[in-house]
């Protein structure tokens, strides 16, 4: 600036816009420094607490972020920032959209900080930005087990009892059950024990088995939700040193979403186990036109279906050998 | 010295006899099958069977006896009824055994199961054959009176007794 060439008035209003302009880049600085959740402890200092512990980080790393969150710092902040009243810097309340965009801003800062690489100077961040380590279930298979069959038996009410009392026996339950099928869960290691057992109640027609594999589904899962509590606990750290009303809010929201997350990951998990815990078997009876025969009756009725014989002495007396006329006592 | 009553007495000892002997030869009357313990005799089971006893949870034990007209050997008349019973898809083998009496007659034992385990019935058939006659020993009920009265039907069988 030419300031040799103006006048003195000229040079004490240069002065005083230069002293205004310091004046105002002092007050973005202590702005600043009041945002100390948002920064790291290269910039705040002792309580830049929550941001330290999550991303640990250099100020290398965010110096982009650092200017995003001064900046939205400033309009968060600016209703209580300790703007000097005599710069002629207008305070105003931040816009509808700022929240919003606060919140865009942080859940990136959130998110892209847990996905950096931690720098090997805080263990606690180091430990909650790497997905948390879940227990090594690569040797150890789910499996969901669906299996059906078809028996022909000869009573199909004492055969459906019959089966249901197997499944009791083996730890299972009664799932479903109409006049000539039932369905029963299991537990698994019983599966096959059980379904042997039922083979036996009668004549099988049919049977099909069917195991589904869902391990690497249910790691993904238990992927996904580890990571989302580490976020949503970052976020509850957050939320302890939000500053005002605005902060708190975002925070909630994001909560609130996060939350409704682990929820569905956690059903969805809880619906995986419940299934891969407990097969499913499910029998279809019907009657096998068998000799209907009244045991203890004094006079019993005897109904007999005949196939065509396959060989005929002529000796009548063979036909008369068997369980009917034995049993028809005069 | 052959006064009339002496030959009066002579005569009907001798048409007693042949008597005896006639009916010693059928041997229809005169075959035995001892009662198992918690049976009952049934009368009056001619002419299907010689005889029959049942027990009060509903086991049978009876017993046949046909002429061997064919003159057949044991092994042809339990191949024949079992080829017979089997005939009917209902019965289901599961073994046969050899048995004898304590009289000595070797005979053969066919058993069968009909229905499931849960619901169904035993059936044994013991068979015994003479030059004159095929015997055979039907024994059959539900699953659980029939095992607990297997040892006293056992027992019966080798009681048996042609005559």
């Amino acid at each position: 600036m030419e300031f040799a060439h103006r006048s003195k008035s000229g040079r004490l209003r240069a002065f005083a816009f230069v002293l205004a302009g310091v004046a105002a880049v002092a007050g973005c600085g202590a702005g600043s420094q009041s945002a100390r959740p948002y920064r790291g402890t290269s910039y705040g200092g002792a309580s830049a607490v929550t941001v330290a512990s999550v991303s640990g980080g250099s100020g290398g790393d965010y110096g982009a972020e650092a200017d995003s969150t001064s900046s939205r710092s400033r309009v968060d902040e600016s209703p209580s920032a300790a703007m000097p009243t005599g710069s002629g810097v207008t305070a105003s309340f931040p816009s509808p959209q700022a929240p919003s965009a606060a919140a865009r801003t942080m859940t990136g800062v959130v998110t892209q900080r847990a996905t950096t690489t931690p720098p090997a100077t805080t263990s606690n961040s180091q430990a909650s930005r790497e997905p948390a380590r879940t227990p090594d279930t690569s040797t150890q298979r789910m499996l969901i087990y669906t299996a059906s069959m078809a028996l022909m038996v000869d009573q199909v009410t004492a055969s459906i009892d019959r089966a249901v009392a197997v499944a009791i026996e083996a730890g299972g339950f009664l799932a479903q059950r109409t006049d000539n099928s039932v369905q029963l869960r299991i537990p698994s290691p019983r599966f096959r024990d059980v379904f042997a057992s039922l083979e036996r109640l009668g004549d099988v027609q049919s049977r099909s088995v069917q195991a589904e594999d869902v391990s690497e589904q249910f790691h993904d899962l238990e992927v996904q939700l580890t990571n989302l509590r580490s976020v949503q606990h970052r976020l509850q750290e957050f939320l302890t040193r939000a500053n005002n009303i605005t902060e708190m809010l975002n925070v909630e929201r994001e909560l609130e979403r996060i939350s409704a997350q682990i929820d569905q990951i956690e059903g969805r998990m809880h619906f995986l186990q419940n299934r891969a815990q407990l097969s499913t078997i499910s029998l279809a009876l019907s009657p096998r036109p068998v000799v209907v025969l009244h045991g203890p009756d004094p006079v019993p009725h005897a109904t007999m279906y005949l196939p065509s014989p396959q060989m005929s002495l002529a000796i009548d007396w063979l036909r008369e050998l068997g369980l009917p006329r034995l049993l028809q006592l005069r | 010295m052959k006064t009339p009553s002496n030959i009066i007495r002579h005569t009907l000892l001798t048409v007693a006899s042949l008597a005896l002997l006639a009916v010693a030869s059928s041997g229809c009357g005169s075959l035995r099958l001892r009662t198992p313990d918690g049976f009952a005799r049934l009368p009056d089971q001619a002419p299907n069977y010689q005889l029959r006893s049942v027990s009060a949870d509903g086991v049978v034990l009876a017993v046949r006896a046909q002429p061997n007209r064919v003159e057949g050997s044991l092994a042809f008349w339990s191949e024949a009824i079992d080829r017979t019973v089997r005939a009917d898809a209902n019965y289901v083998g599961i073994a046969t055994a050899e048995v004898h009496t304590t009289a000595g007659l070797a005979g053969r034992r066919l058993e069968y199961v009909v229905g499931d385990a849960a619901t169904g019935h035993r059936y044994w058939i013991a068979v015994f054959v003479t030059h004159a006659q095929v015997y055979v020993i039907e024994t059959g009920g539900a699953h659980g009176p029939f095992d607990r009265a297997r040892p006293e039907l056992e027992r019966a069988i080798r009681s048996f007794s042609p005559g």
